[in-house]
């Protein structure tokens, strides 16, 4: 109900955003929607929360938008524009000072929410094929551009310069993750192949291995917080759990309705995983037992995009 | 910059799970989808339903539910039940198959000579938008008026606490019978309540508007004063229901019989678009209520207006504003906006993002003129 904008003074926030082109807010250990938000004209291709809990940026066809979490408004409360394509992806700066995305354009870009409408975008970061993946590296200064192509350019943006990796010719990046701890990053495409490098110490990243994680497409991947699990999420409809040990499957994540699962967020001490998939529904999963714990009905159309904010206690 | 790992923490989501296992809403989980408050551009229909298959003291009030339009008679039964057991955990109620809809009155009575809506049918074809969840075996034996059954006869899905433990299995959605008020899930609802007082949330205001919400949809007359431009104001009985807002000028002598009465005003609810207190002066508080008149299509023919709302381009808006004590006005804007947000029609969502417009370009504007 409108008036009950309780879950945004909630320190522990779900958001899941699809094709119904609606925004929802949900209670995550109950199951029960606080809230929706319009996200007009558009499917939600990625969602982030600000890093101080306060809002929830989302991007989709043409736009940028942000979402005040802890107030009873159905609206953005700050739009980007000018962008002419899809934008893929979008992640905050640490301390929420700054915001950076990546599209279909071609461009990965860097904005200022806090400036006046036409200067927030700060810097753009151009490429040859449209842009599917940013990841940005925990120490601040790196910016990982995964594109169509199968390149990962990484861009230092200090120095402004580039370096490129191919793990895969012929295969589209899909999504890029670097663990919390910065010491790896991986890399999924579109032939569902996942490659992993270790970083740190040395300028260039290593190669460290190549899983086969799915025989489809895969959509998304992603570090759990103590680094020691890595997902990686697929049009196989399957969500898989990998060990960063020594890179063995842990856990198969499906369900009998479950379809295309195309985005996961890990709870932050790494016990519970949230996917999000076409069914419209979204999950929680017991990491550990493997055990489905809740599940989120609510949206009408494909669920396409979630982020989930802890809180430690 | 040097990236430190993360160190362990607990997480606050793996403590509320703990202490809140399985909910009795899960079981119609798949009906949340219908949900037509959280609908944007969507056609919804409200429903006052009334849960006459239960114990006669948890049947005071109806539950008011907004479905989309296009959702079927049983898939209003299954959200009613979800949205009965978030609202009242504490009390089971059996599979969605069990039950079904009749037409009912005003004061819950369910007319018996009429049959079950059938469940296949979208809601949008019906009118009735009063009606009675009833258990079907019920309806079947008795094809007469019956009594309902007595308190705890026959109410199977009333159980006993039964054994807990129950708390980590994993229910399907599908099996939607049977279910049990287990200690696992009292404990639950005891924990959700605890969340909610840590938080400040459970205060006398928010009992206040519980009982609001429940009781809002009620009819109720109130004498106000209409407030003119020109002339003097007008003794008039406001009527709120959940349908509609009728205006009703109080025929002050008898004899003024020529006097017509062509200033009797009728909204359908769903023309309504906002309601506030514009001022109070001493113990007099004047309040606003603005209306489409675009969006009552359905009762302009009965509205013989003075006002006349023909003519019109869409989205203008008009307004009554009226005196009353101050208590009154208070509870007159509160029923008002209570029964405005569960309604959610597109005349007041319309009104809301207008004003929201507004108020941003206002605020940019300023900056504008600041930077």
């Amino acid at each position: 109900m409108a008036g009950d904008g309780t879950g945004g003074g909630s320190q522990v926030v779900l958001v899941t955003g699809g094709y119904d082109h609606t925004i929802k807010l949900w209670q995550a250990h109950s199951g029960v929607c606080l809230r929706t938000m319009q996200h007009p004209d558009s499917q939600v291709n990625g969602l982030e929360i600000s890093p101080n809990g306060q809002m929830v940026a989302a991007c989709g066809y043409q736009h940028i938008r942000m979402y005040d979490l802890a107030s009873a408004n159905p609206d953005p409360v700050i739009t980007f524009e000018g962008i002419t394509k899809n934008v893929s992806r979008v992640g905050f700066q640490k301390n929420g000072s700054w915001m950076y995305t990546g599209g279909e354009d071609c461009t990965a870009r860097i904005w200022d929410p806090r400036a006046p409408p036409q200067t927030r975008c700060q810097k753009i970061f151009q490429v040859q094929a449209p842009v599917n993946a940013v990841m940005l590296h925990p120490d601040q200064s790196q910016i990982m551009v995964g594109d169509q192509s199968g390149i990962i350019h990484m861009w230092d943006l200090k120095t402004d310069q580039n370096d490129q990796l191919v793990p895969e010719a012929e295969a589209s990046i899909q999504d890029i993750a670097i663990d919390p701890a910065g010491k790896m990053m991986a890399a999924v495409n579109n032939k569902g192949n996942c490659y992993v490098w270790a970083l740190g110490g040395q300028a260039h990243p290593v190669p460290r291995k190549h899983i086969a994680a799915h025989h489809k497409y895969a959509l998304r991947c992603k570090f759990s917080r103590d680094s020691t699990m890595l997902v990686t999420t697929s049009g196989d409809c399957s969500a898989k759990v990998w060990r960063t040990s020594d890179w063995t499957p842990m856990r198969e994540l499906r369900h009998e309705t479950q379809r295309w699962v195309w985005d996961a967020a890990f709870s932050i001490d790494s016990r519970f995983l949230f996917t999000g998939s076409s069914d419209s529904y979204a999950r929680l999963w017991d990491v550990e037992r493997g055990t489905l714990e809740r599940e989120y009905c609510g949206h009408q159309k494909a669920i396409t995009a979630l982020a989930f904010k802890d809180q430690a206690v | 910059m040097e990236v430190r790992p993360p160190e362990k923490q607990k997480s606050l989501l793996a403590e509320q799970l703990e202490n809140c296992p399985n909910l009795p809403h899960r079981q119609y989980l798949e009906y949340a989808k219908f949900d037509g408050t959280a609908q944007m551009g969507l056609p919804t229909k409200s429903f006052k339903i009334f849960m006459t298959m239960l114990p006669e003291k948890h049947q005071n009030y109806p539950l008011v539910v907004c479905v989309i339009a296009n959702a079927k008679i049983k898939d209003l039964i299954g959200f009613t039940c979800y949205k009965y057991s978030i609202e009242h955990p504490e009390i089971s109620l059996g599979s969605v198959h069990d039950y079904g809809l009749c037409i009912a009155e005003d004061d819950g009575e369910v007319d018996w000579a009429f049959p079950c809506l059938d469940s296949n049918e979208p809601c949008s074809k019906f009118g009735f938008t009063c009606l009675g969840l009833i258990e079907l075996k019920y309806k079947t034996v008795c094809a007469a008026p019956i009594p309902m059954p007595e308190d705890g006869i026959a109410f199977h899905m009333f159980p006993k606490a039964a054994d807990s433990g129950q708390s980590h299995q994993n229910t399907s959605r599908h099996n939607t019978g049977g279910s049990q008020t287990s200690e696992a899930v009292i404990s639950a609802i005891r924990a959700v309540n605890e969340d909610k007082k840590k938080s400040g949330d459970v205060n006398l205001e928010k009992i206040q508007s519980h009982i609001m919400a429940t009781e809002a949809p009620q009819y109720k007359v109130y004498k106000v004063y209409l407030l003119r431009k020109v002339r003097t104001n007008t003794p008039v009985q406001l009527g709120v229901s959940l349908d509609r807002i009728e205006v009703e000028p109080l025929v002050t002598h008898k004899h003024a019989f020529w006097q017509s009465r062509s200033k009797y005003f009728l909204h359908s609810i769903d023309s309504v678009a906002w309601c506030q207190v514009l001022e109070t002066r001493g113990n007099r508080t004047t309040f606003r209520i603005i209306y489409s008149p675009s969006h009552n299509a359905a009762y302009s023919d009965k509205n013989i207006s003075g006002n006349t709302s023909f003519f019109h381009p869409n989205s203008t808006y008009k307004v009554h504003d009226f005196e009353c004590e101050h208590d009154m006005a208070k509870e007159i804007v509160e029923k008002v906006n209570t029964i405005l947000d569960l309604r959610n029609s597109p005349c007041r969502r319309e009104y809301k993002t207008a004003k929201e417009k507004k108020s941003q370009t206002r605020r940019s504007f300023h900056t504008k003129h600041l930077s």
